[in-house]
């Protein structure tokens, strides 16, 4: 049994993801409804979880850190739908409020507003299986 | 005369080939480009191997055609830009004395008969953070150049039809190319009506999937004056690697590596972007032609659009680009699609498509989500002492 934060529904639409060894913490941290990063234990240059090395300073060693779950959007793009089972799917880079960018689903946003520039919030989603995993959404 | 030049050159039938696997398109390649030049196999003494996506070409292929006692062998990656890295890597061993006479060759068979060529480049379903960015719509390196073209257009209000401009402009240069697999004329609403991919990125935004083999012959200048063909005569070059920061102040998207590596090349070269008469750019996708364009200073940046829109890209505008219709009409051999067609105008061997002026030729290669970039300066003149 997964965890998954309250009022998430898993969606049969959406991608199942499983985690493994070196994503465990970041989806420990989606189930409690927080975005994981990291943060140099060296520089304290933040980072996204996935990236292993700190740009700024060449370490590997990190904290985590819960990111605000503010951003804006940098650019979007839209995989076509193909059929019922796989819906319209827009997705996009986050600028996160503490640097780093994120790609990212994004969700319940209507498509004329996405723009540059655009404030987002983070929110989580979750296949049919396996884990919650954090998207954006419009933050107004 | 220790300059460096490309002697002769070999294609394989490209496209949709099947039933043949990437070491005999690679074999067939060295073969041809060795004849090409005037050589014999044995006149060979370095390889640099590159493979694509299916990985089918390795260090092995010097034994299976017996070549012996190589005093350069090695497999390059750097991706798109692999070719123009292998030829530079090359140049430099003529130049230092290590080698004389260098293949570097290109093979890779991604299509399947049978399967699209939409799948023929399909990511396996993944976990972890790998899982989360495809799930979160990354799945597959279109998805990644969406999300740069649309930053493009968003920031310098490039339109949907200055990237038809692109796909228009090099499919009337593939027209007069007996080996494009794509001839027929286009026109924008072609374009502006094909399948939408990954928004913004339609069907007649991307490059083809091909089964095929392509190599060329380094050897320094001396070595080549008794070659069946004049040489390509290597003016300069360069590489840039922009190390993108994906985070804030990142320009992905906007700038890429060209700006580094075509300074680097031009100077070498001695040239200046206005001095080039012919762009061979690498052309995965429309947008790619366009921002390449505009950070090798060809157009301020922004107005790469409204150049492809000008027709000065096209068979009779100011600015020949693409001439054998590119990776977007003619075939897709990762650099090697840009850098033969070089060679062919270098020669004079265009015929319908041939440009008259053909001093000064620049051939691009990107790779990755445009974060490797190479850079060619080739001519049919030796380059002048300075």
């Amino acid at each position: 049994m997964n965890a998954i934060p309250d009022g998430v529904q898993p969606d049969p639409t959406m991608m199942s993801v499983e985690r493994n060894r070196s994503s465990a913490d970041f989806f420990d941290a989606a189930a409690r409804g927080e975005l994981l990063l990291k943060r140099c234990v060296n520089c304290a240059h933040v980072r996204a979880a996935r990236r292993p090395t700190c740009r700024a300073c060449g370490h590997s060693a990190s904290t985590g850190l819960a990111a605000s779950g503010r951003g804006t959007l940098v650019t979007w793009a839209a995989h076509p739908a193909r059929g019922e089972s796989s819906p319209r799917r827009v997705f996009g880079m986050v600028e996160l409020a503490e640097g780093p960018w994120m790609e990212s689903a994004l969700v319940d946003v209507a498509e004329d507003r996405l723009r540059g520039g655009l404030g987002m919030r983070v929110t989580f989603v979750s296949g049919a299986e396996g884990e919650a995993y954090p998207a954006f959404t419009a933050a107004d | 005369m220790t300059a460096p030049v490309i002697s002769g050159f070999g294609l394989t039938d490209v496209g949709k080939i099947y039933g043949r696997n990437a070491t005999s398109f690679a074999a067939e390649a060295i073969l041809l480009a060795v004849q090409d030049a005037g050589l014999q196999l044995p006149d060979v003494d370095g390889l640099l191997v590159s493979a694509g996506k299916s990985l089918g070409v390795d260090l092995s292929l010097a034994e299976s055609l017996g070549l012996s006692d190589l005093s350069l062998l090695a497999q390059v990656q750097s991706f798109g830009a692999t070719a123009g890295v292998m030829v530079q890597q090359a140049a430099q061993a003529v130049m230092s004395g290590q080698a004389s006479r260098v293949v570097c060759v290109f093979a890779d068979a991604p299509l399947k008969e049978g399967v699209s060529s939409a799948k023929a480049y399909r990511r396996p379903a993944a976990s972890g953070h790998f899982g989360h960015l495809m799930a979160s719509g990354i799945t597959n390196p279109t998805a990644s150049y969406a999300l740069a073209a649309r930053r493009h257009m968003e920031t310098y209000g490039t339109t949907v039809n200055h990237l038809g401009s692109v796909a228009v402009s090099q499919r009337a240069w593939a027209a007069d190319n007996p080996v494009a697999q794509f001839r027929d004329e286009l026109t924008l609403e072609d374009h502006r009506e094909s399948r939408m991919v990954i928004e913004p990125l339609r069907l007649l935004d991307c490059c083809l999937v091909s089964n095929g083999g392509a190599a060329v012959v380094v050897t320094k200048a001396d070595l080549a004056v008794d070659a069946p063909h004049p040489p390509a005569h290597l003016w300069g070059w360069g590489q840039g690697h922009p190390g993108y920061a994906w985070e804030r102040g990142s320009e992905f998207g906007l700038v890429t590596g060209a700006v580094q590596s075509g300074r680097s090349a031009m100077r070498m070269a001695g040239i200046t972007p206005a001095d080039v008469s012919i762009r061979e750019l690498y052309d995965c996708y429309t947008y790619t032609t366009i921002v390449t364009l505009e950070d090798y200073g060809f157009c301020e940046k922004g107005e790469g659009g409204p150049l492809a829109a000008s027709g000065a890209l096209a068979p009779g505008g100011s600015l020949p680009t693409n001439t054998g219709g590119g990776q977007l009409s003619s075939f897709y051999l990762w650099g090697m699609t840009p850098l033969i067609e070089a060679l062919v105008q270098a020669r004079g061997a265009g015929g319908a498509r041939q440009v008259e002026d053909n001093d000064v030729i620049l051939v691009s290669g990107n790779g990755g989500i445009l974060q490797y970039h190479s850079t060619l300066v080739l001519s049919p003149h030796a380059k002048e002492p300075r």
